[in-house]
């Protein structure tokens, strides 16, 4: 199968999928669709079924009813050894992926098993562990890592072969603000590329405002409840919210702000003046708010 | 059966995993023969016949199950007719009864004492009612942990869901590597959390005899890989 498969078109199509587990948690009747070149987000509480959805998407799971298509194909149909060629699966626990005895060999690994040739490898791991930060620790054994190190030893393993596709369950677990944004500029340098399709799954909604572009996909509990791009969900606050996903802190403020100045009460955009009158007749409010 | 030490009954177990996991079904059924025989042999007879009999309801009324859920799902009762379905079930019965045994074979004849005595050698905190509930649970956490392992290095290309048998046996246990690297991990983890919570405050423990190793326990583990590879070399043969 060429690698270059699935740099156009429809790179992910759920068609009524269903699926359930025998403990009794089970998704329904999820449709949609990610094109080629999309970066999307799979956002949903802990427990909604996002980490079955990547798994229904890599093929590793197969639907009870319904199809999954992976490039155009169906995911029954596949082999896994197969769909390694031209996709990147970076599971939830870096662990779980851990096999080879130094981190080099562990980020060479699937670029290895599909037959790339020894100089295109060794080329590729050190430029992905460059943009990744990690050129410092191949020769190390990678389950001496630190969890952060680990995530990026992880993904880098992910995308040494090029995949058309990468899908990443958790990316930014157990990273704080800091350490996201750091994320989002490793991400934007080694993961998306021109034409690649990226998937990710998070309930962290932080990342809707570091990625404003991406295609949103909202799971709860097991049921699609919105699908669409972030500039249509923003505007509905109270989806995240029945969601059990508090929003944003900025777009809660600005949200709040709004309310408290009656911005959008009339259906219009207040002139400068009345905004500075209110403001002046809140300033009490607005005061407590920021000192505290 | 009891003579057997511990370490040779968790070598028939994890065998039993691996060959459910990929061996086709005439491994399948020799497999099943010698553990049968194997537990006949070595266990008082009523003892054996209660646990195949256990082991036999809940597979048959799985199966059952299954056929019925089929017939439901599709609204045609000729699907008990395609022959891949019910071959499916039949398949998927053997597999289970075959762990069924191997499990209940390690911890019918086995006695606690000595399960947890393995575990204490592997610096696991003692406590052992509470540590032997534990071990038990950990054997499902253990099986969740092959199967995520196993599918992720499947779909990062190593070869274990396609190519010849041998290659599939060779890979699947490799596998063994990373689950070990990440249950040793997992054990850390716990009995730190134990010591927290107190567990283990008391002192060591010595124990009142041994299991020795002896030539039984060498020659079931030899019979394994042959019982495995033998009949699937024997009809190559003969083909
Ligand atoms: N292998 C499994 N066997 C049985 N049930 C499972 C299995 N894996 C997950 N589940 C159940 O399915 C449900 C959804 O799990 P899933 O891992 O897809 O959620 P998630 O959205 O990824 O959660 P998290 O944010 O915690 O990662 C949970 O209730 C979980 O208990
Ligand atoms: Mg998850």
């Amino acid at each position: 199968m060429p690698r270059d498969l699935c740099r156009a078109g429809d790179a992910i199509v759920f068609n009524d999928v269903s699926f359930s587990y025998s403990n009794g948690f089970a998704l329904s009747d999820l449709s949609f669709t990610i094109r080629s070149g999309e970066l999307a987000l799979i956002m949903g509480p802990n427990g909604s079924g996002k980490t079955t959805v990547l798994k229904l998407m890599a093929g590793i799971l197969k639907p009870s009813s319904g199809d999954v298509y992976l490039c155009g194909i169906n995911t029954k149909r596949v082999k896994l050894s197969e769909v390694a060629k031209y996709v990147g699966y970076v599971p939830q626990n870096p662990w779980m992926a851990f096999f080879n005895n130094t981190v080099f060999n562990e980020i060479a690994y699937v670029a290895r098993n599909i037959g790339l040739s020894k100089e295109e490898y060794e080329a590729r791991v050190l430029e992905v562990s460059t943009w990744l930060n990690i050129a410092h620790l191949l020769q190390r054994s990678p389950h001496s890592l630190s969890e952060g190190e680990a995530r990026r030893v992880s993904i880098a393993a992910a995308v040494t072969h090029d995949p058309s596709i990468v899908l990443l369950d958790e990316p930014t677990a157990g990273l704080d603000y800091l350490n996201k944004v750091d994320y989002v500029n490793i991400v934007q340098k080694a993961v998306l590329r021109r034409g690649r399709t990226v998937v990710m799954s998070s309930h962290d909604i932080d990342l809707l405002t570091l990625f404003p572009e991406a295609k949103v996909i909202l799971l709860n509990n097991g049921r699609l409840s919105f699908n669409g791009y972030i500039r249509d969900l923003l505007s509905r606050a109270h989806l995240l919210l029945s969601n059990k996903l508090l929003p944003p802190a900025a777009i809660a403020l600005s949200t709040y702000l709004n309310e408290l100045l009656g911005i959008g009460a009339e259906g219009r955009e207040p002139s400068v003046e009345e905004l500075i009158e209110r403001t002046v007749l809140r300033k009490d409010v607005i005061g407590e708010l920021i000192c505290s | 059966m009891y003579r057997l030490h511990p370490v040779t009954k968790v070598v028939i177990v994890i065998a039993s995993i691996i060959v459910a996991s990929i061996c086709p079904l005439v491994c399948l059924i020799a497999f099943l023969t010698f553990v049968a025989s194997l537990s006949a042999v070595g266990m008082e007879f009523a003892k054996f016949l209660r646990i195949m009999r256990s082991a036999l309801t809940i597979i048959l009324v799985l199966a059952l199950f299954t056929l019925l859920y089929g017939v439901l799902s599709t609204h045609s009762p000729r699907i008990i007719l395609e022959a891949s379905f019910t071959q499916g079930v039949i398949i998927g019965s053997i597999k289970l009864l075959k762990l069924m045994l191997s499990f209940a074979v390690l911890f019918s004849t086995t006695r606690p004492q000595s399960i947890v005595r393995m575990l204490s050698k592997l610096r696991v905190p003692y406590k052992y009612t509470y540590i032997l509930v534990l071990a038990i649970r950990y054997m499902s956490i253990l099986m969740s942990d092959f199967q995520e392992i196993y599918d992720v290095q499947a779909i990062r290309g190593l070869r274990i869901d396609s190519g010849s048998t041998l290659m599939r046996i060779r890979n699947t246990l490799s596998l063994f590597i990373p689950l070990i690297v990440a249950s040793t991990d997992r054990l850390n983890d716990m009995s730190i959390v134990l010591e927290v919570k107190g567990f283990g405050l008391s002192k060591h423990r010595s124990y009142a005899f041994v299991e020795k190793v002896n030539l039984m326990d060498i020659v079931v583990i030899a019979l394994i890989p042959l019982v495995v590879i033998g009949p699937h070399l024997a009809l190559n043969l003969v083909k």
